[in-house]
């Protein structure tokens, strides 16, 4: 359990982090997204004691990080997979980790081969693919076995051996009942392996919600329909409180379900040859819902975008 | 709420007594990374063979040559200086890139961060680094000294005037040669907590240690008469002269002149002490 009150990190006079408040629970994957300079890693330090608040608090199990104990058996965390000293051995760097916190030898071997680098345990890390360096870093954050796990960007640049490999990780490490915090800008990918979602832009909390809903969030969510009536349906989705718009040769109905729409066509005698849910990917609803709080803007061509959005975004 | 709070938290895993990672802990960390890379043995390696080296073309040389030097200048001869000033010259550059490193190498690979994670007590981790460098550095410079004195009296052997270690002031020169590198990596460790940077660092302990006392030069002669004790390193050649006057009579005596490097080691020390724990990592 993570606990963060009122979380602000200022740099003079910028907010890197704005007034952040959120519990990360045990069991889930929590994902932690927000375009690139939102303030995730940022608030990820403050976790970890490594800077300091500007204002308010966060504790872990209602105590500050620097207060643990044995930091390693309650929180792992992993900020930057390449920040390891090249010239040491992958067994030599876990072991120095080890140690601090009376974590014995054997436990070093041990994940060692949970994370599938016994055969290079001798090997200097220096010649590690992205992909094992990776492996070292979440193999260092379960050193402790700890109830909390931190990755930051983890699947960052990997193959996607290496993703779906972290994926089911992270997964079945909330499976066993840990919380377990993952930072990312890589929507596709909270996609697939976060329960809830704690969203920022800009420092800013933008929404601690779970998957499902954060995607019903979004006015991308709609029913496309084919029909020679257009004209017809489109009346009577409005005089039941939906709007419409076009959508290339189908009609888009946001704001009521499939089987409202199909009900209101048969009502009406619309003809449908066609009738289905788009799918609303977490990327859409991110996009749509974090376009005031990206900081770095590049202009899209127009047709890579769904029409609402575009106009959203304008406005 | 309080139920809510600790939930996470394994029962044995928090503890109320005095069991918590600390010390011992860090201090056997701090061992295993400083000799598990290379660079720890490139370093050491080069210190010890540059001050055996000195020792032995100097000494050497001046075996070769005693037959046709002069009666003054072999009475203005200083066997023991002579055998550890390679030290003194070429460890302080050698010791200085090792201190540096020793915390710099961390924030440049960003490891400095895993390091404060495992470790928040920023104070044990600077404490046990400290000690695990100064303990290297002492377990090297010690016999390097004793070495290149060796090594440099038995060379001198033919001209009869070398030196034994029951003369007046050459066991102090041999010891305060070794002390003296060691402060200076310690000087530079510290510095280099300070700047955070390996760059940097280096070429900073190099102005302190070297430049500054050339610099001083520049200065009228009373001046630097009056300066040029209070710099760190400042003619430490001078301070282990064992025969005849100092180089610079203006030097303390030789552990005044260590303490006064002691002294800005310490300050350095301090100030990377207390940057590190207010500043965020």
């Amino acid at each position: 359990m993570i606990e963060a009150r009122s979380l602000t990190k200022r740099y003079g006079s910028t907010a890197a982090v704005s007034d952040l408040s959120f519990t990360i629970r045990p069991g889930i994957v929590t994902g932690f997204l927000g375009p690139n300079g939102a303030g995730k890693t940022t608030t990820m330090r403050m976790i970890l004691g490594l800077d300091y608040p500007t204002a308010g608090t966060v504790t872990i199990g209602g105590v500050p990080y620097a207060r643990l104990a044995y930091p390693m058996r309650e929180v792992g965390a992993l900020l930057e997979a390449r920040a390891v000293n090249g010239g040491r051995t992958a067994r030599s760097h876990l072991l120095s980790l080890a140690q601090t916190n009376d974590i014995s030898r054997r436990r070093v071997d041990e994940v060692l081969g949970i994370v599938g680098l016994a055969d290079v345990a001798g090997k200097r890390s220096r010649g590690f693919s992205l992909g094992m360096s990776q492996r070292l870093g979440i193999a260092a954050t379960l050193l402790g076995d700890p109830q909390i796990l931190m990755f930051d960007e983890p699947v960052n640049g990997l193959d996607p051996e290496g993703i779906v490999w972290i994926r089911t990780f992270m997964r079945s490490l909330a499976a066993e009942g840990r919380t377990v915090l993952v930072s990312s800008h890589l929507m596709s990918e909270m996609e697939n392996t976060a329960d809830h979602l704690i969203v920022i832009g800009r420092g800013h909390l933008i929404a601690d919600c779970s998957m499902k809903e954060f995607i019903a969030r979004s006015s991308g969510q709609a029913v496309l329909v084919r029909t020679p009536h257009r004209d017809v349906l489109a009346t009577a989705v409005m005089a039941a409180g939906g709007t419409v718009s076009d959508s290339g040769d189908e009609l888009a109905v946001h704001g009521l379900s499939e089987d409202q729409v199909a009900d209101l066509a048969f009502a009406n005698g619309v003809r449908v040859h066609h009738l289905a849910p788009t799918k609303v990917s977490l990327e859409q609803a991110f996009m749509e819902l974090t376009a005031d709080s990206v900081d770095y803007h590049a202009e899209l061509p127009a047709s890579r975008e769904p029409a609402q959005h575009s106009t959203e975004a304008r406005r | 709420m309080s139920a809510v709070t600790t939930q996470g938290v394994r029962p044995g895993a928090r503890t109320t007594g005095r069991r918590r990672a600390g010390l011992p802990g860090t201090l056997r960390s701090e061992l295993t990374k400083i000799i598990s890379v290379r660079s720890t043995y490139w370093a050491l390696a080069v210190l010890v063979l540059t001050s055996v080296v000195w020792s032995i073309a100097f000494c050497a040389g001046t075996a070769a040559h005693w037959a046709h030097m002069s009666a003054q200048s072999r009475a203005g001869f200083d066997p023991t200086q002579s055998s550890v000033i390679g030290l003194v010259l070429f460890g302080q550059l050698v010791i200085a890139v090792l201190g540096a490193l020793t915390i710099t190498a961390e924030y440049s690979t960003q490891a400095i961060r895993t390091s404060l994670t495992v470790m928040p007590r920023r104070g044990v981790v600077y404490g046990a680094k400290a000690a695990v460098f100064a303990a290297v550095a002492v377990a090297v410079a010690f016999p390097a000294s004793f070495l290149a004195w060796f090594v440099g009296q038995r060379l001198l052997a033919s001209t009869h005037a070398e030196a034994t270690l029951g003369q007046p002031n050459v066991l102090r020169a041999v010891v305060a040669s070794a002390i003296f590198v060691v402060l200076c990596g310690l000087f530079s460790y510290g510095l280099g907590a300070v700047l955070r940077s390996t760059a940097g660092t280096i070429t900073a302990a190099y102005g302190f240690m070297f430049l500054l006392p050339q610099l001083a030069r520049a200065l009228p002669t009373s001046w630097y008469n009056d300066a040029i004790r209070w710099l760190p390193g400042g003619q430490f050649d001078g301070a282990i002269s064992t025969s005849g006057p100092p180089i610079s009579s203006h030097l303390f005596s030789t552990w005044g002149e260590i303490a006064v490097l002691g002294g800005y080691t310490a300050v350095v020390l301090i100030a990377g002490a207390l940057l590190l724990r207010r500043r965020d990592a």
